[in-house]
């Protein structure tokens, strides 16, 4: 927590991070650059001509075996108007770093196939802004001790449904998905989410957490599900939604489900919906802070749980402004103390 | 400066204030002494605007103002500031951005020039090693995972910060060891002014070795029974409560 003030001036100073890659679907045309730039962070990393759109709109991104790209590979969906697919291959051993972001007027599918080799890791962020209606999916396969983590960010901006479907399959021993998430809905915002973790061998691990801040007539469904099928064995799934309601016209819906055929699992599953604590509005307003601040005070309290998941990063900095600015929370970005 | 009439509240379905009468003057410093359970805490709760609490009957006059129909914000802004016997938390908050947002509300209801940011963090850091807490706490979460002192420490810093015309403060010396005792009075102490007035609310009269007050009133089953002064603590301490409640 220290260092987040300086890290966030930095930010400032440094809006765009650094990449290696940008991958941009800009309504059906794809756009690749700075190929030559991760070629020359990792000589190798980039094979099969790095990217190849066919004619099935399906581009492939393949970072090859014992490559790390500390540089994350921006991956920007805009305007997307059809159905859009894009593979990511990662080889055995090697690390990337996705920083993924939907923004403008989508009206159509984005479809994201993620394949983890052995021992593979990648960390994935994901803003989800956009303005359309939208369906957005990705699927995932990790293999033995293959590693993923995302943070999702999810900002409902209009009336039209957004729906955002997410299936993980831990395919191979010892691999560990975690997925962290934030929504936020105001207005008539309608958001789906539905999450399907399949443990599929052994010795596997999950973790999903979601928190959400659902205000004035906005709807969320949240829909998470883990499933641990009988050989998978001392296996790990754990999966907790909370949400805080705003307004009494808001609305949520949470499913939290387990679906265990193996005997020797550790699961844990919950749900929360709550408003917000009279106590502390209480205590906020006593030291002069209007009703307004108080509530994008304490709904940004709410959400911290989920900042604390992130590695110190400009990305994590980029959450919390986008999340502060949202809920009219004025960060002190004060580093002199 | 407070004027409480015939003050009547409750909470829930039970009643607690009975008709409370009090008087404070600028400058004066008050402590409100009484049993477990006579309404002490009631008191600031019902001042500062806690919308638990429903007042049933009575008025209470702030410099002139109807108090009781002032928002709770509105109340902070005029001036008066409740010290919380249970400060509560919110992680992820700063106590910066705390007390930026509560500094800045009150300037400009006050009509005081706003702190320049300069301004604002040399008063914060000095206002801190007043209260004897590490500057770096002001980067944490709002009394996240601090200590019962380290909560009352912080709930001077918010104090001395926003510079109060009345201060009531509920049990501050609760929880609090000899030393951060001593540290929080001397906080307080630095606080009196012709121009200020403050309310200790405490059970216990150690309190009042420390910051001397002008008038020490009992409160028992929601009513002042007894007002004197300082004598009147150590009367208390020597005989308790039961002397004036008459339960023996």
């Amino acid at each position: 927590m220290d260092h987040s003030i300086k890290q966030e001036k930095v930010e400032k100073q440094c809006p765009v991070p650094k990449i290696a890659l940008e991958v941009s679907v800009d309504g059906a045309v794809l756009i690749t650059q700075g190929k030559e730039q991760l070629q020359a962070i990792a000589p190798d990393s980039v094979v099969n001509d790095s990217l190849v759109t066919d004619k099935n709109k399906q581009a492939t991104l393949t970072i090859s075996a014992n490559t790390g790209v500390k540089l994350p590979i921006f991956i920007n969906w805009h305007n997307v108007t059809d159905t859009q697919k894009l593979i990511l291959n990662l080889g055995e051993n090697s690390h990337a770093f996705i920083l993924e972001s939907y923004t403008g007027q989508s009206q159509a599918q984005s479809y994201l196939d993620i394949n983890l080799a052995d021992n593979a890791s990648l960390e994935h962020y994901r803003m989800l802004f956009e303005q359309e209606r939208s369906a957005n999916t990705e699927v995932l396969r990790l293999d033995r001790n293959a590693h993923y983590e995302s943070f999702y960010l999810i900002q409902g901006l209009t009336d039209q449904e957004k729906s955002y479907d997410v299936n993980v399959k831990l395919q191979g021993e010892g691999a560990q998905s975690a997925i962290y998430g934030a929504y936020l809905t105001r207005d008539t915002d309608k958001i789906k989410l539905k999450t399907l973790t399949e443990h599929l061998v052994p010795q596997t691990i999950s973790n999903e957490v979601f928190r959400g801040i659902v205000d004035d007539r906005s709807r969320v469904s949240f829909d998470g599900r883990i499933l641990i099928v009988q050989d998978a064995q001392k296996t790990s799934g754990d999966l907790s939604n909370k949400n805080l309601l705003l307004s009494d016209k808001a609305h949520i819906d949470t499913r939290p489900e387990l679906e265990i055929y193996a005997d020797d699992v550790k699961c844990s599953h919950g749900a929360t919906v709550s408003q917000l604590d009279e106590l502390s509005l209480h205590y906020l307003k006593t030291r002069g802070i209007d009703d307004n601040t108080a509530k994008g005070m304490i709904s940004f309290s709410f959400i911290t749980e989920v900042l604390n998941h992130m590695p110190e990063s400009p990305c994590r900095n980029r959450f919390r402004m986008k999340i502060a600015q949202f809920l009219g929370h004025t960060l002190g970005d004060i580093d002199d103390i | 400066m407070l004027h409480i009439k015939a003050l009547e509240a409750r909470v829930e379905e039970k009643q607690i204030l009975k008709g409370l009468n009090l008087d404070i003057k600028p400058g004066e410093v008050h402590a409100i002494m009484g049993p477990n359970g006579a309404g002490k805490s009631t008191l600031g709760h019902v001042l500062a605007g806690n919308p638990r609490y429903e007042i049933i009957g009575g008025s209470v006059s702030f410099n002139g103002k109807d108090l009781l129909a002032m928002p709770e914000e509105e109340r902070a802004r005029a001036g008066l500031f409740l010290s919380f016997q249970y400060p509560v938390e919110i992680p992820g908050v700063s106590n910066m951005e705390l007390l930026k947002a509560s500094v800045d509300a009150v300037y400009n209801y006050q009509g005081k020039t706003p702190l320049t940011t300069g301004q604002f963090l040399k008063k914060a850091k000095q206002m801190s090693k007043v209260a004897n807490l590490d500057p770096s706490f002001l980067r944490r979460g709002v009394n996240e995972g601090f200590s019962g002192g380290e909560k009352k420490r912080n709930e001077l810093i918010q104090m001395l910060m926003l510079e109060p015309k009345l201060a009531i403060l509920d049990e501050t010396d609760s929880g609090l060891d000899i030393d951060a005792l001593q540290v929080v009075a001397k906080g307080v102490n630095s606080m009196r002014s012709p121009e200020r007035s403050i309310v200790l609310v405490t059970h216990y009269q150690r309190l009042l070795d420390y910051i001397k007050p002008d008038f020490v009133h009992v409160l028992a089953d929601g009513k002042i029974i007894k007002s004197g002064d300082k004598s009147l603590a150590l009367e208390l301490e020597e005989k308790g409560y039961n002397w004036l409640t008459g339960e023996a």
